[in-house]
């Protein structure tokens, strides 16, 4: 008994923890959560033990990042809003809560939307919503949103990056995430609500 | 340049001791070592806040609250001591703050809470106090946790973007008891001393206990004084106030005239955060102030076409058409109009609405849904 504990320790303390970020160029199963979706070939995914996340960024979060983020069914879309994602909703009065929600919300400043517009995602009606606004520091930025709902809960294919340079350079990897993207029967029982999405001003 | 400025107001701190200090009534009350430090930090938080998006673009409203400032401390009776200076936040939440260097600023919140320039007056003259009694240098010279206080000013740096920690310290409950009591009693001397009515200040602290109460704040709660505190601040708030005359001036409906517009501000900011009873609430009494303005009939036909439930498309669809009898080329009440009757199977209608939508709108940001539901519904073509 005492060998096996003594050898279990030893084994424990060869393993190496596992690497924070995860080399990107193929799909990344949420089996939990119920989706797949591409992580682009030179970009990274934040790896957190014991949590599906899907966070991937290629320079740095500050610069781009796409995530994926989950509402259930009679949540709000993020904490701080009222209004909750509703069975029966219309992808355009999907986008439409969101848009009301991130445009009068802390997180962004001056945001306004640009494009609430119909989408495919994962061969169902969805939506597609950009905005603009401002960040903390002041910098403009853009979030594009790709929302469906499936399995009682709202998915969020979210990518944001200052307006200039990045949003127009890395949004064709987006699309290629969004493409990419596939629901599967969810495994665990929905999430709380997210967070409001971070403007990418700081790093997680 | 900030790092530098707090590492000098923390290496200051050691050697400061919580002495009587003057208040600032008088251009030359020198500043302290310390203080010199917190205005530059404060000037750097200011510009922060300024340039963060929150500032209501409105110069009346900040004329205004400036002529209501300059009546509270008149500049010869010691208001150019502190370059005070007034802007309103669009933020729902009932809060205002001043800096240590007299830079106050008043949430769309707390404004939609009041109801007369009185109420203003015993506000602004509560965070004038805080400056004028150097409420701040205080707190840092009390504080038995020097790192806190530091951290604390460290976070006002990035007030614009994350307010906790400017608020915490500055809010209209973030000083220590007598401090704010002080600034209580400062507030309504100042306001009766400027002509106003003051025993309708516990009004305004009455709302913030509801909101409070409604809100379910904890006690000690960063942002804003919780139920117990605001029941002591108003009981010693009408303590003060007992046997004080109420011939003042309320100033009622100059304060509802010039802040009508950040009401329905306000209330479009409640409504997209779903807060769909604040913003029925306010939206009520804008369109008591303004009944033929559009724009509150337009808000409220958006407010009953999200909240939904029986008779609500019938009451939206009534807003719309009555803020489009005043306005009949508001694309987004035609919108509104056309989404509302088509929820209610009012089909020929809803498409004639929307189309009228995209003719006033081409560049719409959801053309294409609407182009899609016009494309869907019977007998009907974009």
């Amino acid at each position: 008994m005492r060998l096996a504990i003594a050898a279990a320790a030893l084994a424990l303390a060869a393993c190496p923890p596992p690497p924070a970020w995860m080399p990107g160029g193929q799909p990344y199963l949420a089996s939990q959560s119920g989706y797949e979706a591409l992580v682009p070939a030179d970009w990274m995914r934040r790896n957190v033990k014991d949590r599906e996340l899907y966070l991937v960024t290629r320079d740095g979060l500050p610069l781009q990042r796409i995530e994926v983020a989950i509402t259930p069914v009679g949540k709000p879309v993020y904490r701080g809003s009222k209004r909750v994602v509703a069975e029966g909703m219309s992808p355009q009065e999907l986008g439409e809560l969101l848009a009301d929600a991130l445009v009068s919300g802390e997180a962004l400043a001056e945001a306004r939307v640009l494009e609430n517009a119909p989408a495919t995602v994962s061969g169902r009606p969805g939506f597609r919503l950009l905005l603009a606004f401002r960040d903390g520091d002041g910098l403009p930025r853009r979030l594009a949103i790709h929302g469906v709902m499936a399995s009682g809960r709202l998915y969020g294919i979210v990518y944001g990056a200052p307006e200039r340079h990045y949003f127009n350079r890395d949004l064709a990897a987006y699309e290629e995430v969004v493409r990419s993207f596939r629901l599967t029967t969810p495994i665990a029982p929905p999430p709380p609500p997210p967070e409001a999405p971070a403007t990418g001003a700081a790093g997680s | 340049m900030r790092a530098a400025a707090i590492g000098a107001a923390a290496l200051l701190l050691g050697g400061c001791a919580a002495g009587a200090l003057a208040p600032r009534k008088a251009p030359d009350v020198a500043l302290e070592e310390e203080e010199k430090g917190m205005w530059h930090v404060a000037a750097e938080a200011q510009v922060e806040i300024d340039r963060g998006g929150r500032v209501a673009a409105d110069p009346a409203l900040e004329a205004y609250l400036a002529s209501v400032g300059r009546r509270l401390v008149p500049p010869a009776q010691g208001g150019e001591a502190i370059p005070f200076r007034f802007r309103a936040l669009r933020d729902p939440r009932p809060n205002a703050f001043c800096l240590p260097n007299g830079a106050i600023y008043v949430a769309s919140g707390m404004l939609a809470r009041m109801e007369s320039e009185a109420e203003l007056a015993a506000l602004l003259g509560h965070e004038m106090a805080h400056a004028i009694h150097r409420h701040a240098l205080r707190e840092l010279r009390t504080s038995q946790n020097t790192g806190a206080v530091m951290a604390t000013l460290g976070a006002m740096v990035g007030a614009g973007a994350q307010p906790g920690g400017l608020i915490y310290m500055a809010s209209v409950s973030g000083y220590s008891r007598d401090m704010e009591r002080e600034a209580d009693r400062e507030g309504l001397a100042l306001a009766t001393a400027a002509g106003y009515d003051a025993t309708l200040a516990p009004h305004l602290f009455e709302r913030l206990r509801d909101f409070a109460v409604a809100e379910k704040l904890p006690e000690g709660s960063a942002y804003f004084a919780s139920h117990p505190r605001l029941e002591e601040r108003i009981a010693s708030m009408r303590e003060a106030l007992a046997g004080a005359p109420s011939r003042g001036e309320a100033g009622a409906e100059r304060y509802r005239q010039q802040t009508a517009r950040l009401l329905l501000e306000n209330a479009r900011i409640e409504l997209g955060r779903g807060r769909l009873a604040n913003a029925r609430e306010q939206l009520g009494r804008f369109q008591k102030e303004r009944p033929g303005d559009a724009a509150g009939h337009l808000a409220l036909g958006e407010l009953e076409r999200r909240e939904g439930g029986e008779g609500s498309a019938a009451r939206a669809a009534a807003a719309y058409r009555k803020a489009l009898e005043i306005e009949p080329r508001s694309a987004e009440a035609w919108r509104g109009l056309g989404l509302v009757l088509q929820r209610s199977g009012q089909a020929e209608e809803s498409r004639r609405a929307l189309r009228r939508y995209l003719e006033l709108a081409p560049a719409a940001p959801d053309r294409a849904h609407v182009e899609a539901a016009l494309q869907d519904s019977p007998g009907g073509k974009p």
